[in-house]
């Protein structure tokens, strides 16, 4: 019997069309499942367009408060003015203030503060203190009567710490002690309050007591 | 006609890239597969439809005439020549010459076995590093873009890194089908081996 020798080596070759057969079955199917996405894609975008403009407006407000309030935390508690302490041992242990407790409203820390807001004490972080005032004059025939009071100032501090409004919301006796507390008050200096960091105006309240 | 064939192989190209480098890895593994499964396919053509007891018995009455048409042709070629030899140096086991003779195409029928088997299993995992890769690439992209801007490059980075996956899991179905029907070929060669084995060996006693 006459020997046949069985050889693979036909088979290496033509295995080849097998390879190209698996490689044209990828391209086509790579092609026809990206083909309907493709297709799909420019109804969903068309739809998200416009949901998205809407987004991209809020964008501009939005973002814009998430990352202040980081500072507000790490931002240690200012320590409540003692302002009794400070100067009650100068000449007539007299001013305090009063906490003005009507128009403080929380929900409005969240949003962001303009620069020219007026703000309370209950809304800042950093309450304002008393740097500079000038000796307190007693009227002179408040002290000749021996007339004892009290007078209730209401004062805007301003940004630098000057004071720029003040007003009387309260005084007993009526009238007589209201020209001296205004006069004192006007040359006061403040440390200015502040809030998230920055500077703001500040209404106080301020109890000068005549004795 | 032309036209439209550059067209699609340029969408193809397109896509590809746009899947990233695992695309082509799978592209390649692809391939491989294929050579694999058609070199196997063609090693394991049968050719004769007949059980191998009538074949041996057509081999010994045609003899040179016979024409070889599949691999069991040969391996009963080679197995009727082992065991002429063993008669004739007059050993007591011509069994193992017949083992010996067919010991090469046992060989060959499982030629590129573990390569496919390979494959089938690596593509899925492959697909699956590519999503991967193109998860970590959505989210560094996420990291810098703007809050509300996100969602157009999630949506797309997420169905781009899916994509390595489908292509694997494409790459994978066909083959571990065809990969099985093959190896079901190839243990039926087996036994059929042993087959010829038997009866070359014991036809002498009968």
């Amino acid at each position: 019997m006459s020997k046949k020798f069985y050889s693979t080596k036909g088979n290496s070759a033509s295995a080849f069309f097998f390879m190209l057969l698996g490689g044209a079955l990828m391209i086509v199917l790579v092609v026809s499942f990206n083909k309907s996405v493709k297709e799909k894609e420019p109804v969903v975008k068309k739809e998200f367009r416009q949901i998205h403009a809407a987004k991209t407006q809020k964008q501009v407000t939005k973002p814009k408060p998430k990352p202040k309030p980081k500072p507000k935390k790490a931002q240690p508690k200012a320590p409540l003015p003692n302002m009794n302490s400070l100067l009650g041992g100068v000449s007539m242990d007299i001013p305090e203030f009063v906490n003005q407790e009507s128009f403080a409203d929380a929900t409005e820390l969240l949003k962001d503060i303009n620069d020219d807001a007026i703000m309370n004490e209950n809304t800042v972080d950093v309450k304002p203190k008393v740097v500079s005032r000038p000796p307190l004059e007693y009227p002179r025939e408040a002290l000749q009567n021996g007339i004892k009071g009290y007078v209730i100032v209401n004062i805007l501090v301003g940004k630098d710490g000057s004071v720029e409004i003040a007003k009387i919301l309260d005084s007993k006796p009526s009238g007589v002690f209201d020209s001296a507390a205004l006069n004192a008050v006007n040359g006061w200096r403040f440390s200015p309050a502040k809030y998230k960091l920055k500077p703001v105006k500040i209404w106080v309240k301020q109890k000068i007591s005549f004795k | 006609m032309l036209q439209e064939l550059i067209l699609y192989w340029n969408q193809f190209i397109h896509f590809m890239n746009a899947g990233g480098v695992i695309m082509w890895v799978l592209f390649f593994l692809n391939l491989a597969l294929w050579y694999g499964l058609g070199f196997r396919y063609l090693t394991l053509k049968r050719g004769t439809k007949g059980n191998i007891r009538r074949l041996i018995q057509k081999h010994l009455d045609r003899g040179d005439k016979k024409v070889y048409v599949g691999i069991l042709d040969y391996a009963v070629a080679d197995a009727l020549n082992a065991a002429e030899q063993a008669k004739q140096i007059g050993t007591t086991k011509p069994r193992e010459f017949i083992y010996d003779a067919l010991f090469p195409y046992s060989v060959m029928i499982s030629q590129y076995s573990t390569l496919v088997k390979t494959i089938v299993v690596l593509a899925p995992l492959v697909g699956l590093l590519g999503t991967v890769v193109g998860m970590i690439e959505t989210f560094d992209a996420l990291q810098s873009s703007s809050m509300f801007s996100q969602g157009d490059s999630i949506a797309g980075g997420i169905s781009k890194a899916l994509f390595t996956t489908e292509l694997g899991l494409v790459v994978a179905v066909p083959g571990l089908l065809l990969g099985k029907v093959l190896d079901k070929k190839e243990e039926k060669y087996i036994l059929e081996f042993e087959q010829i084995a038997d009866i070359i060996s014991t036809k002498d006693k009968e």
